[in-house]
């Protein structure tokens, strides 16, 4: 057993937890992630592979679906797959297993931060970052958008819980990004 | 999605795990491997240099880098490991004739590089059918060559001209340009790469390197690219 010492995209060893008003906006770094993008004639079996993976049908585009593990829509036959990394860490290992060759698997749980944001009125911080129409964005649906000039993807997990997940390389511009915003709307 | 660090020499023992064999033999110069580090923690182990000496770069996932490069200090201490940077990586990489980003600058192919004989011609691959267009086969096409200033107290600034002795300094009379220049701390004077028409075929001739925007003239004697350890004897050590 190796004994390193991970750390989070904002570098330390415990993730960030902010609080400003009603909204906590927290550093979610135990998600391993997993791109799978179907190869020529391969589409039916890379969708019936994500709903074995994930349970309901992999999700059409701008939604998301699953419970433990879940994919989010990212192009035309194309899925992000995301799970905990304590119990998933190999995700894209058993991703590649399950589309048997027909679709192209790639490891990104090292490429990605994600952060969280939980409150009442998230719209009211979302406006001020990305064109996502909030009135529209609901529980379930997915997206990718630009935060301050990062390509990064949206999930609405629930009415009050939101998920942004951005290119770690830029973890600290994307989070003071985030809480600058939360400190305009409330 | 990874991290790499580059390793050297004898220290990368005290961090890959005892079960792999690394010798010269079973790991040579471009092997590469998925390996365990530090007790288990997976990682990839390419045996490449960009420098040109005996080197590994090692991944690990994105989370465990910073501890990586600590450990591998750690590790390296014993033998007066240091970090370098890239501009560090940049002068040796220079001195060992490696092309980078200043030579593969999008109007150049493997035939002005030196490696045409490397891209087959009985197959297909990517880049062959836009590789065979006329301008960028003709006889007095640009090849990648070192420079050595004739008075080596002049520098080599990075993005001069070359010219014939004699020719008029203009355009039409253009022989090639400097790619990538530096000061060789091995050989204590300046260096560049530079592509200049039929270069491999020009070994030993004088040029003029001209910058006639800052009055530089200065000559040059075309020599291999390849400064340091041109047989790649330290890469396979």
């Amino acid at each position: 057993m190796h004994d390193l010492i991970a750390t989070t995209a904002l570098g330390t060893s415990a993730p960030a937890v902010d609080h400003h008003g009603p909204v906590t906006l927290t550093e979610e770094p135990g998600i391993a992630l997993a791109s799978v993008a179907a190869r020529r004639g391969g589409e039916r079996t890379t969708t019936l592979a994500i709903r074995r993976m994930i349970g309901p049908t992999a999700p059409k585009a701008g939604h998301w679906a699953g419970a433990r593990i879940i994919a989010f829509w990212t192009g035309p036959d194309q899925w992000m797959l995301e799970a905990p990394y304590d119990s998933e860490e190999f995700l894209f290992e058993r991703a590649i297993q399950e589309v048997k060759g027909k679709a192209s698997v790639t490891e990104q749980t090292g490429a990605w931060c994600r952060f969280d944001l939980r409150g009442p009125n998230l719209a009211a911080i979302m406006e001020r970052l990305c064109p996502i129409n909030m009135t529209k964005f609901i529980t379930g649906n997915a997206t990718r958008t630009s935060i301050d000039h990062l390509g990064c993807f949206v999930l609405c997990r629930a009415e009050d819980h939101i998920s942004i997940l951005g290119p770690r390389s830029s973890a600290a511009s994307l989070h003071y990004s985030l809480l600058t915003a939360i400190r305009a709307a409330f | 999605m990874r991290w790499p660090g580059q390793m050297r020499g004898g220290c990368y023992k005290k961090i890959v795990d005892p079960e792999y064999d690394l010798s010269n033999e079973a790991f040579p110069f471009m092997a590469c491997a998925n390996i365990t580090v530090c007790g288990g923690l997976r990682a990839r182990l390419f045996r490449i240099s960009f420098s040109g000496e005996l080197a590994y770069e090692i991944a690990v996932p994105t989370r465990y880098g910073d501890a990586m490069i600590r450990r591998l200090m750690q590790a390296g201490e014993e033998f007066d490991a240091v970090p370098y940077g890239t501009e560090a990586l940049g002068v040796m990489r220079i001195e060992k004739g490696h092309a980078a980003g200043n030579e593969l600058n999008g109007t150049t192919t493997a035939l002005n590089l030196g490696m045409g004989r490397m891209v087959s011609k009985a197959k297909d691959s990517i880049g062959s059918t836009l590789s065979e267009r006329s301008g960028l086969n003709h006889a007095e096409a640009l090849k990648l060559v070192g420079l050595r200033p004739v008075n080596l107290s002049d520098p080599v600034p990075a993005g001069s001209h070359l010219m014939c002795k004699g020719d008029p300094v203009d355009a039409a009379h253009d022989q090639g340009y400097v790619t990538s220049a530096c000061f060789s701390p091995n050989l204590g004077h300046s260096i560049a790469l530079a592509y200049v028409k039929s270069g491999d075929s020009r070994m030993g001739e004088i040029l003029r390197l001209v910058s006639p925007l800052t009055g530089f003239d200065h000559e040059v004697e075309v020599v291999s690219a390849h400064f340091i350890d041109p047989e790649g004897e330290r890469l396979r050590a």
